[in-house]
C-alpha cells in the first residue's frame, strides 16, 4: 500500500532559500545545499524546489546550482521556476531531478504540457496551480509567482493540464501561504474528486492536524510543506525539521491510501 | 565497464550520483563502440515507450543490445521504463520492445475513481523468490515508484516481487541475466542503493 507523501517545498531567490507569505514579504532561510541535505538525511518522502526568482523574473533555471543540490540526494526531487521548454526540461532531469513543474508557460500555452509527458512520459510532469480566492469568494489562477492574474478557475485549468498530460498536480493557495493557518481544504476536496491525477496540496500547512484534514477532508495524495519545516514553530527562528514520528503515528500509519 | 544507456530522456543524472554514492564508475553512452565493451548495462527509468525505443534504433543499438544480452549474457537491469522496454510492447505506445523478459507493458487498471494514476509513492516489495539483487534487503523496505503501466508476466518463475496499487502488480522481476524493477533504485535512499549494489557484483 502507498504512503501519503509527505515532501518540503523549498523557494529558491537568486541560488539563495527563501520563505515568503502569500508570494510576498520575503525572508532568508539558508543554504539550498545544506537544507536539501538536512532533508535527504531526514528521509522525507520528496523534494520540491521552486524557484520564485526565475518565475517572476522571467530568467533560466540555475542549471549548475541544481546539478550540485541533487548530487547528494537520494530521494525524488522536483523543479519548477521558470521553465518554458523541452531543452530546458531535459537539462533539469539530467541534471538529477525526476520531475519538471510548470505553471506560467503552460498558462499561456497548454501545449508545453503534451510535448513534455510525450518526451519524459506524464510521471515526470507536474502542472502547478497557483490559486487566489477573491474578495467574492470566488478564484482566479496567477502566473509569475503572483505577479500576473489569469481569470480563470483552478479546476478549468488543472481539467485542461490533466487532459494535456500532466502526471499530477501541484496546488497552492497563495492566500493561504505562509500563514500557518491550514490548506484550503474546500479546492482541494474541490479539484482532487475532478481530477483521476494525483493532486498535491500545498499553502498554509502549519501542523500535522492540517495535513490529516488535507488528506481526510481535501483528498489530497499529497502533502507540501514550506513554513512548519523551515521554521521551529510560528514567530519563531529557523530550524530546517521534519516530524517523521508524528507523521508516522498520525499520518502514515492510519492513511495508507485505502486500495 | 557498467554501461547506463543513454536514450535522450532517460533520468542520468540521479543514477550517476547513486552509482557514485556506492564508488561505481559508469559510462553513459548510446555509442556502439562502449556497449560493445560493457560488463553490465543498466537501462534507466525516465522517459516514455516509443521516445525510448526510437531514439535506441536512431543510435543503431538494436542488435549490439540484443548481442550482447542474448549471446554474450551480460546482466542487464531495466529501471522503470527501462523495465517495461525489455518486455514485448507497451500500451503506452506503438513501437515493440526488446522481448527478453517475457511479458507485455499494460496500464494499470482504476480500480475505483480513489486510486490516482500515475502511482507515485513509496511502497513495500512482496517478495516471491530469492534473488541476489535483494540481498541483505529488510523485508519491510520501501521503494520509490512513479509509473502508470506495470509490466505484465505470464511466467510466475520470472517475478521476483509484486507491490500493491489497486492491484497486484510486478515490481521486480527476472529472467536469466536480465533483471527488472519498477521502482527506482537510484532514489530510494540507502535501499535503493543496496539493490544497485547488488545488481552490479552480480558475476
Amino acid at each position: 500500500m502507498t504512503r501519503i507523501r509527505v515532501m518540503p517545498a523549498l523557494l529558491l531567490n537568486d541560488g539563495r532559500l527563501v520563505k515568503t507569505t502569500q508570494f510576498g514579504s520575503s525572508s532568508y532561510i539558508g543554504s539550498p545545499l545544506n537544507t536539501v541535505k538536512i532533508f535527504n538525511d531526514l528521509m522525507v518522502d520528496e523534494i520540491i524546489i521552486l524557484d520564485i526568482g526565475a518565475a517572476a523574473n522571467r530568467t533560466e533555471p540555475d542549471i549548475p546550482l541544481l546539478a550540485k543540490i541533487a548530487e547528494n540526494c537520494s530521494v525524488p526531487m522536483a523543479y519548477g521556476g521558470g521553465v518554458r521548454s523541452p531543452q530546458q526540461a531535459r537539462e533539469i532531469l539530467s541534471a538529477g531531478f525526476e520531475k519538471i513543474i510548470i505553471n506560467s508557460a503552460a498558462l499561456e500555452n497548454s501545449s508545453i504540457i503534451e510535448e513534455l509527458s510525450d518526451k519524459f512520459g506524464c510521471q515526470a510532469v507536474i502542472a502547478a496551480i497557483d490559486a487566489v480566492k477573491l474578495d467574492d469568494g470566488s478564484y482566479c489562477v496567477s502566473s509569475y509567482s503572483n505577479s500576473v492574474k489569469v481569470n480563470r478557475s483552478p479546476l478549468d485549468v488543472a481539467k485542461e493540464l490533466e487532459h494535456k498530460g500532466a502526471g499530477e498536480i501541484l496546488l497552492t493557495s497563495v492566500n493561504n501561504e505562509g500563514t500557518w493557518r491550514g490548506f484550503d481544504l474546500e479546492l482541494t476536496h474541490q479539484l482532487a474528486n475532478n481530477l483521476a491525477i494525483p493532486l498535491i496540496a500545498h499553502g498554509g500547512g502549519g501542523s500535522i492536524n492540517h495535513i490529516v484534514d488535507a488528506i481526510n477532508l481535501g483528498n489530497a495524495s499529497a502533502i507540501a510543506l514550506g513554513n512548519m519545516l523551515v521554521y521551529r514553530a510560528k514567530d519563531q527562528g529557523v530550524l530546517v525539521n521534519f516530524p517523521s514520528k508524528e507523521l508516522h503515528e498520525l499520518v502514515h500509519s492510519q492513511y495508507e491510501l485505502p486500495i | 565497464m557498467i554501461v547506463i544507456l543513454d536514450y535522450g530522456v532517460g533520468n542520468l543524472g540521479s543514477l550517476k550520483n547513486a552509482l557514485r554514492k556506492i564508488k561505481i564508475d559508469a559510462v553513459i553512452s548510446s555509442s556502439q563502440k562502449e556497449i560493445q565493451q560493457a560488463s553490465k548495462i543498466i537501462f534507466p527509468g525516465v522517459g516514455s515507450f516509443d521516445s525510448a525505443m526510437n531514439s535506441i534504433r536512431e543510435h543503431r543499438l538494436l542488435d549490439v543490445l540484443d548481442d550482447k544480452v542474448m549471446q554474450e549474457k551480460i546482466p542487464v537491469l531495466g529501471i522503470c521504463l527501462g523495465f517495461q522496454i525489455l518486455s514485448h510492447s507497451s500500451d503506452e505506445g506503438n513501437e515493440l520492445g526488446f522481448n527478453w523478459l517475457q511479458g507485455k507493458t499494460t496500464r494499470i487498471p482504476r480500480q475505483s475513481t480513489s486510486l490516482k494514476l500515475p502511482h507515485y509513492g513509496w511502497s513495500k516489495l512482496s517478495i516471491r523468490q530469492d534473488s541476489d539483487l535483494f540481498r541483505a534487503v529488510p523485508d519491510n523496505a520501501r521503494f520509490y515508484f512513479a509509473h502508470s503501466f506495470q509490466v505484465e508476466c505470464p511466467d510466475q518463475n520470472s517475478i521476483l516481487s509484486t507491490s500493491h496499487y489497486g492491484v497486484e502488480f510486478v515490481s521486480s522481476a527476472q529472467q536469466n541475466n536480465c533483471y527488472g524493477v519498477q521502482f527506482h533504485p537510484e532514489k530510494s535512499h540507502e535501499v535503493g542503493l543496496l539493490v544497485l549494489k547488488n545488481f552490479v557484483e552480480l558475476l
